[in-house]
């Protein structure tokens, strides 16, 4: 167990005010990573974070020290983005907010394309393609390295429905870079076939 | 022609023994879509593999603690007017079911009468009650007299005291900051 959950955890959860605000300054980053990676816009994943840890203030009491605290921490914020995505009523972020594409030189490398997808935000624009739920189980297995037993019980689904969403999810991925890699080729090459 | 399991394989490939790994190369021999599958795939997964971490502007704890109370004061302001929506739905259910009661139970002719009774009752309490009050006034000395008066002034101050206190716990004022 570490510091957070052997002492600021039960103080915060006694309505100590200065021993959540320590929880913030621990996961703000996880959180808000989570929210941008969800929403896809730093304003968004602030209010969106914001409004996570207000819930995990509000619903303290309620949580259950046999689960991890990040997890359910997560699982807060995952749950809430899912559900202002379903509000938005489409499952891609605008293309015009996402910084324009550059063409690249050559045939790319994984390396190259690494770091094109991540410094352009390239990846971002990846997983907007993806329908919410898909998107977060990508994120939570990707960027915070859960096992699909994590994945589920975050997202409060099946280990078969994880399974299922990720393989999807993936596919998806893979047919996505095609589209963005023809979109990045010059003019006369966008039709060929990327096997080639 | 099937791409099952080689998909799966593919994209999330399980530890494969050596006929199925026969079989993975044999069918993308033959199959140009789960090659390429097999290579887009492994670009994105090599930026999937290596993610970064997005931060939130700096200051995120600090605009937490400032949102904290402006939350707490909002949701205060809800349960005050939650609490007296559902006292004054619980009001306006009671007066419905008197008077429909009363419509079913009575006539209009019982309403009247009871009307006048009450009236002509309550001038009866007063006429007693002035005459009580002159009386009191004439047998009591007149400090005990302005000491019971100087009582009443206070008790009456002190009720509506707790009452404005009430109304301003419950409502915009009265967050308490732990």
């Amino acid at each position: 167990m570490s510091n957070l959950e052997a002492d600021w955890l039960p103080k915060a959860i006694q309505g100590d005010q200065d021993a959540f605000t320590n929880i913030v300054e621990t996961y703000q980053r996880p959180v808000f990573n989570l929210c941008y990676r969800m929403l896809g816009e730093a304003l968004e994943a602030e209010d969106a974070a914001q409004e996570t840890f207000w819930r995990a203030y509000q619903n303290l009491r309620r949580y259950d020290p046999a689960r991890p605290f990040a997890t359910w921490l997560l699982s807060i914020a995952a749950h809430y983005c899912i559900d202002q995505q379903r509000k938005r009523r489409f499952n891609t972020i605008s293309m015009d907010l996402l910084p324009d594409e550059e063409v690249p030189d050559h045939a790319p490398t994984p390396e190259k394309v690494f770091n094109q997808l991540d410094e352009k935000g390239q990846l971002q624009k990846l997983l907007a393609r993806l329908g919410p739920q898909d998107r977060a189980a990508i994120i939570l297995r990707y960027w915070y390295e859960f096992s699909e037993e994590e994945i589920a019980r975050t997202l409060s689904l099946t280990v078969s429905a994880v399974k299922s969403r990720l393989f999807r999810a993936r596919k998806e991925l893979a047919q996505s870079w095609e589209v963005q890699a023809a979109q990045n080729l010059p003019e006369g090459r966008k039709h060929e076939s990327p096997a080639l | 022609m099937s791409h099952q399991p080689y998909e799966t394989w593919i994209v999330d490939p399980p530890p494969l023994n050596s006929e199925q790994m026969h079989s993975l190369e044999a069918h993308l021999e033959g199959c140009a879509e789960c090659r390429g599958l097999r290579e887009r795939w492994a670009h994105v997964r090599v930026a999937l593999e290596r993610p970064d971490m997005a931060a939130p502007r700096p200051g995120f704890a600090r605009r937490w603690q400032a949102g904290l109370a402006e939350r707490r004061l909002r949701e205060q302001r809800r349960q005050a007017w939650k609490f007296f929506l559902a006292c004054s739905s619980a009001a306006a259910a009671l007066f419905v079911f008197l008077v429909a009661y009363l419509a079913v139970s009575t006539t209009p002719v019982e309403w009247v009468q009871a009307g006048v009774k009450a009236i002509s009752s309550s001038a009866g309490y007063l006429t007693t009650l002035r005459d009580v009050s002159s009386t009191w006034a004439q047998v009591v000395p007149p400090v005990l007299n302005l000491a019971f008066w100087f009582s009443m002034a206070v008790t009456v101050c002190l009720l509506v005291f707790v009452w404005v206190f009430a109304l301003w716990r419950t409502s915009l004022g009265g967050t308490i900051q732990r």
